[in-house]
């Protein structure tokens, strides 16, 4: 092994609000190789990261770069001894220019004023030297997602940083995308830098991680050669427990049309369309999965079908009626429900108990009269804990404590107990533990089984390729293709319709 | 019978032993919100103490005036109820507006209209007796909600803030009230700026011989257990706490979020219109004379922060503030220390309280020490 280069030793980190998220952890990274930190949500690999990025202060532990003991209290002192970071949620300034945010922070001066020119030079030199195209004068808010993930990391090379941490990296890209950024990081350990990368993706850290470190329930499990372990030994070693990755299912009979989209079209401005003449249907016992590259119209279509969104043109009907005037509550009425994709600013309340989250979308069904029934609603509660197996100290517990899958588990509790007509099920595991995700998709066949038409939406590929009976591609606001048959798919395909390298033509119905 | 008695009696004490022996993580929480409130308060008074030592001649006649005067008298006891009486209606009204996530300032104004109100029905209404008192304080909370619409609905249609607008609109209702009771209300006889004298019958009776305590109190008391009933026994109640959390979250689920502000600022602006009605026919001087805002809007926010914006909680938080209003007041009248000492203690207090971080260190603690302690038996 080569130099160490990063050591944290004894890292316990424990929450102002009493959650213990690192306890007794510790890493190891070698210099120039990429490393590998995977567990599940919530097993503490960001916190881990973010003390040694600055963000958190530990409440016990040692750091060591390069040998050295050292105290890291913000980024800046981060920067000092070479780490940057590269967040899940980029940290730029959408109304800046590439150059303006990749100096922020840390301006080239000359005579007390910007010397923007000499700052230009650098960057473009780094561009250059590391394949990562784009242009400095460009505002930030209209880059795509890979090209701002590239302005984060030149962020990070401009401050010389020699170590990057990278939180999930390939969340938000393609199959095409993903393989290109990992040339760009293969160049980058070439020059000598060291790269940890936060992950779920058991591919991933196959294709290009040198070791890898599992944590599981914030303390550290086990550091090995990528090369030495198999992909169901890292999925053992991260839950404790061997998990079957193929979902269980029959196929499906669809039935009766629940849902109607009849040629929507919602416009930003005159020339530019979110979405353009749209037409689909889902049936009742079918799951229907939306695809395609964030950004492409499918996020707008769901915010039309849920009732977020009444500003379009066209038709969409729900059992039988036209949605369009009606009211979140009046179309739940009518039998949506929907598993939202940003589940801590729609899904919960996390300043309340479980039980007060599971009532919330069907309130009257626990109601006498205008008043609570107490016991209606803890009858509820426990059965939802029960059925969905939420791991909790109680239903009185408040769901801001509960970890990510358990928080999605109380989502998908409400959402689906009630058996709905149609449910929209919006990135329903995104960022959640592999045992939940086992859960969740087997929660979303049964439904589907007892008669619900499930809309899907998923930007996990293997979750699509799992669940799906039919897929819908979108690219630029249409529908480019459709596969009926899911098991001839493959990845590849559906990424040249995603995009848009290959257009379907759609049969004229 | 009395078995049935017995095994309810055994199941009551298991639960408060278990509370105190055991408690869950949600009731360490609530004993540490108290603690917290107790140590943010004791603080407040240990510097108010040492202020005292610097700025009088007679530092520990001022201190044991102001701790123990107001105890020491039946009469000062009853101002102490009667200083409360007010202080709860407005944390009241502050407490189910913040919890809906509404910081709306109405209170002043509404229980400057709803004073005047109410003492004009009571003056000029051909009824009398406990009917009077009924009719007054009904139209007091009628044109208090009046107003209270108009900041709710800006709020909820076109997202105005709440706060400016509430704030600008007290000032509207002081003149417009004003501008009623100099030319339409006001006594000639009087060479005050008031209204006539309210008939006795019409006013609220005295509680408790011997001081100004008048049966508003009992009012007071109501609303509040009214408005905590409404608050976390209702579905109304529900919608106003899951909006006042999470307002997307609300929306989502197909809760009446828009609903839910307006109409907790309207019942917000109702109980100051009370509070304003039941102060002004339960006070000595028996007719509406005044001149400026009353201050109760405003104190409202301490006492709601105090009370942790628990409405059954209020009456106590407002009773200790007003504990500390008459403590002041004797003290000022008794010693060389200005009245306005008390605005000293209550922003120390507050500033504590609303701390996010205060204390948070010794949570931990205590969290700390329980997951270890789980973690040693898996």
């Amino acid at each position: 092994m080569k130099n160490v280069i990063i050591e944290m030793r004894g890292i316990s980190k424990v929450y102002d609000n009493g959650i213990i998220a690192n306890e007794n952890a510790s890493i190891e990274v070698a210099e120039g190789e990429i490393h590998a930190l995977a567990g599940e949500n919530g097993a503490g690999k960001s916190t881990l990261m973010k003390i040694l990025f600055g963000l958190e202060k530990p409440t016990s532990g040692e750091i060591f770069v390069r040998g050295e003991k050292v105290s890291i209290s913000s980024p800046v002192d981060a920067a000092k001894y070479g780490v940057g970071m590269v967040h899940q949620h980029f940290m730029l300034v959408n109304e800046l220019s590439v150059l303006d945010n990749v100096i922020l922070g840390n301006e080239v001066v000359k005579k007390g004023l910007l010397d923007r020119s000499a700052a230009r030079k650098k960057l473009v030199e780094l561009t250059e030297k590391y394949g990562m195209s784009v242009e400095p004068n460009k505002i930030v808010g209209d880059l795509s997602i890979v090209q701002k993930q590239k302005v984060e990391i030149l962020k990070t090379l401009f401050r010389n940083c020699k170590i990057l941490i990278l939180d999930e990296p390939t969340a938000v890209l393609t199959p095409q995308e993903t393989q290109e950024f990992f040339k760009q990081l293969i160049l980058l350990r070439k020059n000598g830098y060291t790269i940890i990368m936060i992950t779920h993706k058991l591919d991933e850290i196959k294709q290009i991680c040198d070791r890898i470190t599992i944590m599981r329930n914030g303390r550290f499990i086990a550091v090995k050669n990528v090369c030495d372990i198999s992909e169901e030994e890292i999925s053992r070693l991260m839950v404790g427990r061997d998990i079957i990755r193929e979902v269980e299912k029959t196929i499906a009979k669809p039935k009766e049309t629940v849902l109607f989209v009849k040629n929507v079209s919602k416009a930003y401005t005159k020339e530019k369309y979110a979405l353009r003449d749209v037409s689909l249907e889902c049936k009742s016992g079918e799951i229907l999965c939306l695809c395609g590259v964030e950004g492409n119209g499918q996020r707008e279509l769901i915010n039309i079908i849920t009732g977020f969104d009444k500003n379009y043109e066209g038709e969409v009907v729900l059992n039988g009626e036209n949605i369009k005037k009606k009211k979140i509550s009046k179309i739940r009425k009518l039998g949506l429900c929907h598993i939202p994709e940003d589940r801590m600013k729609l899904g919960v309340d996390v300043k309340t108990s479980i039980a007060e989250n599971v009532i919330s979308s069907n309130v009257s069904k626990v109601c006498d009269g205008v008043f609570l029934n107490k016991k209606k609603i803890n009858l509820f509660a426990e059965k939802c804990r029960k059925d969905y197996g939420i791991k909790c100290d109680g239903v009185k517990q408040n769901v801001g404590m509960l970890s990510g899958g358990n928080i999605q588990k109380v989502v998908i509790a409400r959402e689906t107990s009630d058996r709905p007509l149609l449910l929209v099920a919006d990135q329903p595991t995104r960022g959640v533990d592999v045992g939940a995700i086992e859960f969740i998709h087997n929660k979303l066949v049964q439904i589907r089984d007892s008669g619900t038409a499930v809309l899907l939406v998923s930007s996990d590929l293997s979750e699509l390729f799992g669940l799906a009976d039919r897929v819908l591609v979108f690219r630029q606001g249409k529908i480019v293709a459709e596969f009926s048959d899911v098991k001839a798919l493959t990845y590849e395909e559906l990424g040249l319709y995603m995009l848009g390298l290959r257009t379907m033509e759609r049969m004229a119905e | 019978m009395l078995n049935k008695l017995k095994t309810f009696f055994s199941e009551l004490w298991r639960k408060i032993s278990d509370a105190f022996i055991r408690p869950t993580r949600k009731q360490k929480d609530v004993y540490f919100s108290i603690l917290r409130t107790v140590v943010a308060v004791a603080i407040s008074l240990g510097i108010t103490c040492i202020i005292l030592l610097f700025c009088s001649k007679e530092p520990l006649k001022a201190i044991s005036t102001l701790f123990f005067g107001p105890l020491k008298s039946r009469f000062w006891r009853g101002e102490i109820l009667r200083g409360a009486v007010p202080l709860i209606f407005s944390g009241v009204a502050a407490s189910l507006m913040i919890k809906c996530g509404q910081f709306n300032m109405i209170g002043e104004g509404a229980f400057y209209v709803g004073g005047l109100t109410g003492a004009v029905v009571a003056i000029y209404l051909p009824a009398s007796g406990f009917i009077s008192v009924i009719l007054s304080c009904l139209a007091a909370i009628i044109v208090a909600s009046v107003f209270g619409i108009v900041p709710a609905v800006l709020k909820a249609k076109l997202n105005v803030n709440e706060f400016v607008v509430s704030l600008m609109l007290n000032f509207v209702m002081l003149w417009i009230g004003m501008y009623f009771l100099n030319n339409f209300l006001r006594d000639e006889a009087s060479g005050d700026i008031a209204t006539q004298i309210i008939p006795e019958s019409n006013r609220f009776g005295i509680l408790l011989s011997g001081t100004y305590l008048s049966t508003g109190i009992l009012v007071a008391i109501a609303a509040a257990i009214l408005c905590a009933v409404f608050l976390y026994k209702t579905k109304w109640g529900y919608a106003i706490r899951m909006t006042g959390d999470n307002k997307d979250f609300a929306n989502f689920s197909g809760l009446n979020a828009c609903g839910a502000v307006i109409y907790s600022q309207i019942i917000g602006a109702g109980l100051g219109g009370l509070g304003g009605a039941v102060e002004v026919l339960g006070s000595m001087d028996a007719r509406f004379n005044w001149k400026t805002l009353p201050g109760y809007g405003f104190d409202g926010f301490v006492v709601a922060i105090l009370a942790g914006n628990n409405p059954i909680l209020v009456p106590f938080a407002a009773l200790f503030l007003s504990y500390l209003r008459q403590g002041a007041s004797l003290m000022a009248l008794q010693t060389d220390v200005a009245m306005e000492l008390i605005q000293v203690i209550q922003a120390i207090i507050i500033i504590i309280v609303a701390g996010q971080s205060f204390m948070a260190k010794f949570k931990n603690k205590i969290f700390k020490t329980k997951a270890d302690k789980e973690a040693v038996k898996q």
